[in-house]
């Protein structure tokens, strides 16, 4: 994410894993099943810190969720997730809640993406 | 095995005597059996670890063939992180070694010696027993009150911690009633009203959110506070520990100098002991599956509390550490590893994503071998611990 434009961001870039982890696809898929699992799990609970408006909850989580994101090459959440991060931040609650909401949906792409 | 090392197989001995020849020592085992039940003879080197490990007994009888031998026994039990507690050390040598033994007690590398070849004096070796028990006796029991002292004023800072966390929780609420309570009043006529509304926008609103700030702010510097303080007492905690450990332990490598051939054990092994701290689990299977299929063995630990604890009882060749981790991070948990005797040099790699180069050259201070950007690649993660092996080494 570092030098990539955010068009050239991947819901899931395969080479990530690869690079980390090696080919075998039953070891690739079953990282991609936990983080969905945790995914879940941590939207959940960054959608109850949201109504309690504690944002630097909020950027803890989203950091955690990053760790994830980024090691099964899930870019485009990894992204969201960087920029929940400066939103909760900057305690910016209307940001907060448009990335929230981009997370939610770019979720939902990974476990497509997975799935097929 | 012979009929003495039968004899004496407690389970949870407080005593433990450590020789090559059981037959040699019997009359001397006989003498120690007497004065306590909780006694056992060891042989082999496993049952010593495995004993020590279970047990933690208080005083160590070395009996070896010879003095050195007794000294590189006792110090290869230091090294491996096995006598990080309060203990006694006490030496068994022959006549002909008695000068060896009294010098190696002067210079503090065993609390005391004892003649057992080719006569012994009964009553001398338990009066030694006797004052070594007293001591480490009175040593466990500082240790347990400083750890019952501690352990509640760390309960209180978090209780504190929570109810500061609480206290601006129903502040926030009570703030946020108030302002709904503002903005459904009105007044009986529409100047009145549009009166009331003016002095809420320039009065009243400006007035609560500016408290809402500074109470957020008194807050978070209270809980930040508290933080400091919880952390402050863990350090002090690490290094009243530290401080506590007998002398011999410390002496015993000084004296018997040869380091370097620790280090060397480490690298000329293909594999080595790594420890991953990460918080997040999946990073950390997917690390220490890159690891172990390189044949490591790894330790995988969620938070750097755990570590530091594993780390006071065991040796690693070296660490994998996330920055970010809760309670307790990455640079906090590095300050408090390098507390700890045998982990002053150990390598220590950090996974990091964070871009705040400050803060990575403020934990880098406390000497990292490598920094790996996360998520990074096998190969990448297989270069620190080669490059963590060639620390070791030098």
């Amino acid at each position: 994410m570092h030098n990539k434009e955010l068009s050239d961001l991947k819901t899931i870039n395969q080479q990530v894993m690869i690079d980390l982890i090696g080919e075998d696809q039953a070891e690739i898929a079953h990282f991609q099943q936990q983080f969905l699992l945790q995914a879940k799990t941590s939207l959940q609970h960054i959608a109850q810190l949201y109504r309690q408006e504690q944002f630097n909850k909020i950027k803890d989580e989203a950091h955690f969720l990053k760790t994830s994101a980024k090691a099964i090459g899930a870019e485009l959440c990894a992204y969201h997730l960087q920029t929940l991060e400066h939103a909760s931040l900057a305690q910016d609650k209307i940001k907060c809640k448009h990335h929230i909401q981009n997370l939610s949906n770019e979720l939902k792409q990974v476990y497509l993406s997975a799935s097929g | 095995m012979s009929h003495n090392e039968i004899e004496h197989v407690e389970r949870h001995p407080k005593i433990i005597l450590i020789c090559d020849n059981v037959e040699e020592l019997s009359g001397v085992s006989d003498v120690i059996s007497s004065q306590i039940t909780a006694f056992r003879v060891l042989t082999k080197m496993h049952d010593i670890k495995d004993v020590i490990i279970d047990s933690s007994p208080h005083v160590l009888i070395l009996a070896m063939p010879s003095v050195s031998t007794s000294i590189e026994l006792y110090k290869t039990l230091v090294q491996q992180g096995l006598l990080d507690y309060p203990h006694e050390n006490i030496l068994l040598c022959e006549n002909k070694e008695s000068g060896v033994g009294f010098r190696c007690c002067m210079k503090h590398i065993f609390c005391d010696y004892f003649v057992y070849k080719p006569m012994y004096e009964n009553y001398r070796l338990r009066m030694i027993l006797h004052n070594a028990l007293l001591r480490c006796e009175n040593a466990h029991d500082t240790t347990q009150i400083r750890e019952e002292h501690f352990g509640k004023i760390d309960e209180s800072l978090k209780h504190l911690i929570d109810d500061a966390s609480a206290y601006h929780l129903d502040a926030q609420h009570t703030l946020s009633t108030a302002r709904k309570n503002i903005e459904q009043a009105k007044g009986v006529n529409d100047i009145q009203t549009s009166l009331m509304n003016e002095l809420k926008a320039q009065h009243i609103n400006p007035l609560l959110d500016q408290l809402e700030k500074k109470l957020a702010m008194s807050i978070e510097e209270l809980t930040n506070n508290l933080k400091n303080k919880q952390l402050s007492l863990a350090e002090l905690s690490a290094l009243l520990i530290e401080k506590s450990l007998p002398e011999t332990n410390q002496k015993v490598t000084e004296q018997h100098n040869d380091i370097g051939r620790q280090a060397n054990t480490a690298l000329d092994k293909q594999y080595i002991k790594i420890m991953v701290i990460e918080d997040n689990e999946i990073y950390r299977e997917m690390i220490s599956r890159i690891l172990v299929n390189a044949g490591h063995d790894v330790d995988a630990v969620s938070s750097g509390l755990v570590a530091i604890k594993k780390l006071k009882k065991q040796k690693y060749n070296m660490i994998f550490m996330d920055l970010f981790m809760p309670k307790l991070d990455g640079y906090n948990t590095t300050r408090n590893i390098r507390n700890i005797n045998h982990c002053k040099d150990l390598p220590i790699v950090a996974l990091t994503s964070n871009k705040n180069k400050d803060l990575i050259r403020k934990w880098a201070a406390l000497g990292l071998t490598a920094y790996i950007a996360k998520p990074s690649t096998k190969q990448s993660i297989l270069k620190a611990v080669e490059k963590a092996k060639r620390a070791i080494a030098s």
